[in-house]
């Protein structure tokens, strides 16, 4: 449904998009996660036709970025970062007058704007004034907005931005329900574990060029080094010493490498207490074979800990830091 | 003894404490604020440095500057051209020194008056977005957490305007001074006149930040000042020329008050004794004690408006500091009251069953504002634009009204001829459609740009409407909201002129035809500058400076060049020019509009207009009015046609 071919944007001498290519398929919700500044606001207004790229070519729903601009924006819902509202319209006025604008015919619209504001349970403030709504429903409102005109592409700049604990859990529980309606969503943000919990696949962008694209599981991958999962077995000394069970669990083929460690953090009673770092090849997610391997060798287990990867930790490995 | 002293200390203290505590009064804070010392310190104002530092940055800064030099030079370029052409190369150093000291007066005047133009324009522009913009982008809120008095912000602010426009004052210095030493132009005339000149502009700028305060855009502020401004000068003195003429006051000193007091006034005075004729002697007072009355008059207005604004901008801060919601009208306001009082608080759920919202609302804080919802039309941009009303409230409405009736009743009641009454409405349909033409500068000048401050314009430009809908919208939404001044005019004209069998009713016709077409057309300049420019203030700035340049601009230039014509035996070609520009102009061709003399049953046989046109029947002067608004027509449907290229192409839309 998205395609962008080597896109590039500059803003005087700042390189904003350096040649990025990106596929997302039918169905998917694509996380757009980088730094302040690293060009994916510059790629979504490219995408939604707000801006022309330097160079490269961008398809949205088959259609090209670049001459086919109308066509786009009809199943095309954009919204931007800092959403700004009409200070003068109604809640419900302002869902109207962009049905309107989208050519939703009069007979048609009231019920539009009703299921829209059902949807985001606004319909209590329909006759609200726009301005005078709290932070959190102006972005519900953005959400509806995007919405009226059923897109089947929904790119969605910080959705989340500036909302409140409880705000943002709804605004995730919203977006994970587009996805369920088949939609395709390109969703950028900054709370990655969010983006994790909803996200097919994510891209990681930093000063414009695409660090990374694909599924979340492959990120994760990428991050530990082409190894699969890490678990940490704290053994208890009273059995078999970490030396003598490491050949053991080494010799199945599901594990990629072992690591022997001395513990010394300071909740350990026991001195001299080892735990093994065992990391899976990749691909392998299930760990619980290793307690028959231990046991086996004649270790007794006293902490197993699978290390869970976090988007947070792709992401710190995936980027430099750098801003621009 | 020593047991003593505590107690002496403990009941002696509070008093101590609270003497120094005491906060002073107003007058004395008043005169703590403007004292020299305080005024001193002012130079290390954070506000005042940021203003200078960012006015430094910025591009229209020297751009200004460029141009007012340039015009500077043209201008003495201009005069000193014809002297050498006459002269020729046989001259001697001593017959071009005598040129010098004639041309030295016009020269002075033409650059004086050049100058009082250009502060008072420029002056209320710079400082007319100051407030209103810091309040919109949120940065007054910024601040207000700061340990800066409204004082300070304003005192920051006005002296970093000043600055700018000490700048543009002294590009003429070096003119002043060479005419000075080789002209010999009167010191003291010269000192005078720059005097009235900076002094208004100040009070111009301080009264446009006053505006500033509460208005919604720095060009609303910056017009408004210049018009308060104008009222300050030019209506105070008509209501002492009044008070003579009524004599409630002795004619002598009603006349002379009301010259003391207008700034342009006084300037007239000085043109006119640098040009050799006698205008001290109608006052009995020097031309330099005139200037200096007229100066401190400014200068005592401007210290009230400071004042005003301090207080303005500290009533505003604290308003903007206890709501939340800004920017409500009181009607607004008491809904939000009653909304907040019947506030039943949401259930609060986000488990998605069947038949239930995905989310739920969450409890909030901030009054939420109700109304009545309308039904949004087929063409959405146009129904925003129309259902936006020309007013920001009902009461000021009211008040411009009862004002406008007011004073028209009032002229029409003075009036017992109908030659007089005709002279009236003339005057009436020349302020009017002047009037009319400042306002249309700045109408739709907000109507892109304020959309892209406020972050709506991407919003809008990602649905399909193409840029022809958009912009026709905003043309016909901004064009709508001028109705005041021209149904004023109208109707005064209907009921004082055509009921009164004193205006045809076709009259009435082309002048309504006059003031509908060059209002679109200022619009739709407006419209195309708010597509290109990034602020409101930008926009506003270039389309007065459009309409200025064509019709204002050329009189003075066509006089400056008339010296050049006079000379090469071109007097009747300098007519010519005046009257091709006059013919274009809309204040002339409305008030020619009224200039049905075969109507009076005069001896003159039509419309008296200036050559080459010369005189022209009734079916003439149409023609030719049709000629004028169709080019202008044209011209109008150019400047949309281009708004909407810009505005497709900077959305890839059609257009």
């Amino acid at each position: 449904m998205i395609e962008a071919k080597n896109l590039t944007k500059k803003f005087g001498n700042l390189l904003a998009l350096d040649s990025l290519t990106l596929d997302i398929g039918p169905g998917e919700v694509f996380g757009f996660i980088g730094p302040n500044g690293a060009g994916k606001s510059t790629s979504m207004k490219i995408l939604s036709c707000l801006l022309k790229a330097d160079a490269g070519s961008a398809r949205v729903g088959g259609f090209d970025v670049a001459t086919q601009g109308d066509d786009i924006r009809r199943i095309l819902g954009y919204m931007p970062d800092f959403l700004g509202v009409y200070d003068d319209l109604t809640v419900e006025e302002y869902l109207q007058f962009f049905a309107s604008a989208f050519g939703i015919p009069r007979a048609r619209r009231k019920s539009t704007v009703e299921s829209v504001l059902g949807l985001t349970d606004l319909t209590e403030k329909k006759r609200a004034m726009v301005d005078s709504l709290s932070r959190g429903m102006q972005q519900r409102l953005g959400v509806a907005r995007v919405l009226i005109h059923d897109p089947k592409v929904l790119l969605l700049d910080e959705p989340a931005s500036g909302l409140d604990p409880r705000a943002r859990i709804e605004m995730r529980a919203l977006l994970t329900e587009l996805g369920r309606m088949g939609k395709v969503l390109m969703v950028s943000s900054h709370i990655l574990s969010e983006l994790a919990e909803m996200c097919t696949s994510i891209g990681i962008i930093e000063r414009g060029r695409l660090q990374y694209v694909g599924s979340i599981k492959d990120a994760y991958a990428k991050t530990r080094g082409g190894s699969g999962e890490r678990v940490e077995i704290r053994l208890d000394p009273t059995g078999m010493n970490a030396e003598r069970v490491k050949p053991v669990i080494e010799s199945d083929h599901r594990v990629a490498r072992v690591t022997v460690q001395r513990v010394d953090a300071p909740d350990v009673s026991t001195p001299g207490a080892e735990s093994l770092l065992v990391d899976l090849v990749q691909g392998e997610h299930g760990h619980h074979f290793l307690v028959e391997l231990i046991i086996k060798g004649g270790g007794r287990i006293d902490r197993f800990t699978p290390h869970e990867i976090k988007l947070e930790d792709a992401f710190l490995k995936l980027t430099t830091g750098a801003l621009q | 003894m020593s047991d003593e002293t505590p107690i002496q200390a403990s009941v002696s203290a509070p008093t101590v404490v609270a003497a120094a505590h005491r906060p002073p009064g107003m007058v004395r804070r008043l005169m703590r604020g403007l004292s020299p010392v305080r005024l001193a310190a002012n130079l290390r104002n954070p506000i005042l440095q940021k203003e200078i530092f960012v006015a430094g940055r910025r591009r229209s800064t020297y751009v200004t500057r460029c141009v007012v030099l340039l015009i500077l030079l043209a201008i003495v370029c201009l005069s000193y051209l014809p002297t050498m052409v006459e002269l020729g190369e046989g001259a001697t150093g001593l017959m071009f020194m005598q040129r010098v000291q004639e041309l030295a007066p016009r020269m002075t005047v033409v650059i004086v008056w050049f100058e009082f133009a250009t502060l008072l324009l420029i002056g209320p522009m710079l400082v007319g977005g100051s407030l209103c913009d810091e309040r919109r982008s949120g940065t007054l809120g910024a601040l207000m957490t700061t340990p800066l008095t409204a004082f300070q912000i304003v005192s920051g602010k006005l002296l970093a305007s000043l600055s700018q426009m000490v700048i543009l004052v002294l590009l003429a210095l070096p003119i002043i001074l060479s005419l000075r030493v080789f002209g010999g132009v009167s010191l003291d005339t010269v000192l005078g006149m720059a005097s009235v000149v900076i002094t208004s502009a100040i009070l111009a700028s301080t009264l446009s930040m006053f505006y500033s305060a509460k208005a919604p855009r720095g060009f609303n502020a910056a017009v408004s000042g210049i018009l308060s401004t104008c009222v300050v000068h030019g209506g105070v003195s008509l209501f002492f020329v009044w008070m003579g003429a009524k004599q409630l006051v002795a004619p002598n000193v009603a006349y002379g008050t009301a010259s003391t007091l207008c700034a342009p006034a006084v300037l007239g005075f000085g043109t006119a004794e640098l040009l050799g004729e006698s205008s001290s002697g109608m006052l009995g007072v020097r031309i330099f004690d005139l200037c200096m009355y007229n100066s401190l008059y400014s200068l005592a207005i401007t210290a009230l408006a400071f004042v005003a604004v301090v207080f303005r901008l500290r009533k505003v801060m604290l308003m903007d500091a206890g709501s939340a919601v800004t920017f409500l009208t009181r009607k607004q306001k008491r809904r939000a009251k009653a909304s907040a009082a019947a506030a039943v608080s949401p259930v609060a759920s986000y488990t998605a069953a069947p038949g239930t919202p995905i989310v739920a609302a969450s409890t909030q804080d901030s009054p939420i504002v109700e109304q009545d919802s309308r039904e949004v039309g087929d063409r959405p941009v146009l129904w925003r634009e129309l259902a936006q009303p020309a007013f920001r409230s009902r009461a000021r409405f009211v008040i411009s009204l009862i004002l406008v009736a007011g004073v028209l009743l009032y002229l029409n009641s003075q009036i017992d001829d109908e030659r007089s009454r005709h002279s009236a409405n003339m005057v009436v349909v020349g302020i009017g459609t002047g009037l009319a033409v400042l306002i249309s500068a700045g109408a739709a000048a907000h109507v892109f740009t304020q959309e892209r401050e406020s972050r709506t314009l991407d919003v809008l430009l990602t649905t399909p409407l193409t840029a022809k809908e958009i912009v026709r919208g905003k043309f016909w939404g901004a064009l709508r909201r001028q109705w005041f001044i021209p149904t004023v005019l109208l109707v005064h004209l209907l009921l004082s002129g055509v009921f009164a069998s004193t205006v045809p009713m076709v009259a009435m016709l082309h002048l309504a035809a006059v003031l509908f077409v060059f209002l679109a057309f200022l619009t739709s300049v407006g419209v195309w500058m708010s597509v290109i420019s990034k602020k409101t203030t930008g926009a506003g700035v270039r389309t007065s400076l459009i309409a200025l340049g064509m019709w204002l601009l050329p009189f003075p230039v066509i006089g400056v060049l008339s010296g050049l014509l006079n000379m090469l035996g071109s007097q009747r070609l300098v007519e010519e020019m005046v009257g091709l520009v006059s013919v274009v102009n809309p204040v002339y061709l409305a008030v020619m509009s009224l200039t049905v003399p075969s109507f009076w049953g005069s001896s003159t046989p039509g419309y008296r207009l200036q050559d080459p046109f010369g005189n022209l029947d009734f079916g003439e002067f149409t023609a030719l009015l049709a000629v004028v608004l169709g080019m202008f027509m044209v011209l109008t449907k150019l400047v949309l046609w281009r708004a909407r290229v810009v505005l497709g192409s900077q959305s890839n839309r059609r257009h």
